[in-house]
C-alpha cells in the first residue's frame, strides 16, 4: 500500500512535470484520500476494529 | 515594494521550503541507510506526507503562485502532523519506549510534528499576500530550477518505492520492522 502511495505521488509530478496541471491535482486528491483511508486503517487496527 | 518584487520574493521562498522538505527526506535516508533504521508504517506515511508538501511547492514553481496550491501544503501538513501525533502518543507514556533514535533531543516523529507546523504557519502567512496573484507582465518562471526540482523529489520518491518494496513487499508493513524483508541494508 505504500508503496502503491508513493507510485501515485511520482505519477503526481510527472503529470505536473508535462504541464497537466488538473490531472495531476486530480491524482493528488486520490492519493490523498488513499493515504487518509490507510492511516484510518492502522489507526482502527491498534484499537483491535480493523477497518 | 512593486508586485513583480513580491512575486519573486514569493517564487524564491516556495524554492526554499522545497528544499527543506528535500532536506527532511534526505535525513529520513540517513536514518535509514546510514544507521539502519528501517521505517515503520506511520513514519512511511509521514513521508507520504511529506512528499505531498513538496507537490504543493512544485506546482507553486511549475505553474505559478495559487491559492489552491498552498491549500494542498496545508491539507498535507495537517496530515502530516496528525500521523506524527499519532505516533507521539504512541510512545507518550512513561516506560511505552520510542521508536528510533533521538536527533537533537527528540525523535524523528516529533521533529515530523515541529516541521508540519512550522510549514502550516509559514505557509499560511506566504497565502495571506494578496498581491502575489496579481498578473505582472515580463516576468519568467525560472523552469531550470522547477524541473530540478521535481527531478530530485522524484528521485527520492523513486528510493522510496523500492526500499518500500524491499521492506513491506506488497503485503501491510510491519509495525516494528526488524530487518528487510528481501535486501538488508543495515550494517
Amino acid at each position: 500500500m505504500m508503496a502503491l502511495l508513493f507510485t501515485l505521488l511520482a505519477v503526481c509530478v510527472l503529470l505536473a512535470a508535462f504541464g497537466l496541471r488538473r490531472v495531476a491535482i486530480a491524482c493528488f486528491i486520490i492519493t490523498f484520500i488513499l493515504a487518509c483511508l490507510w492511516f484510518m486503517h492502522h489507526m482502527s487496527a491498534s484499537i483491535e476494529i480493523h477497518l | 515594494m512593486s508586485t513583480t518584487t513580491i512575486k519573486l520574493i514569493e517564487r524564491t521562498l516556495n524554492a526554499l521550503e522545497l528544499c527543506g522538505i528535500i532536506v527532511v527526506l534526505l535525513a529520513a535516508f540517513v536514518f535509514q541507510f546510514a544507521f539502519g533504521e528501517l521505517p515503520c508504517p506511520l513514519c512511511l506515511l509521514q513521508r507520504v506526507g511529506f512528499v505531498m508538501m513538496a507537490f504543493g511547492f512544485m506546482l507553486n514553481l511549475r505553474f505559478g503562485l495559487r491559492p489552491s496550491h498552498y491549500a494542498l501544503v496545508i491539507l498535507s501538513a495537517l496530515y502530516t502532523a496528525f500521523v506524527a501525533l499519532r505516533q507521539i502518543a504512541l510512545h507518550v507514556l512513561p516506560g511505552s519506549g520510542a521508536y528510533g533514535s533521538p536527533f537533537l533531543g527528540y525523535h524523528m516523529y516529533t521533529w515530523s510534528f515541529i516541521l508540519s507546523m512550522v510549514i502550516i504557519v509559514f505557509t499560511t502567512i506566504m497565502l495571506s499576500i494578496d498581491r502575489q496573484y496579481f498578473p505582472v507582465t515580463g516576468l519568467k518562471r525560472n523552469k531550470i530550477v522547477s524541473y530540478v526540482l521535481m527531478l530530485i523529489v522524484l528521485g527520492f520518491i523513486g528510493v522510496n518505492i523500492v526500499s518500500t518494496l524491499m521492506e513491506c513487499g506488497i503485503k501491510q508493513c510491519p509495525d516494528n520492522p526488524t530487518g528487510q524483508t528481501h535486501i538488508n541494508f543495515s550494517p
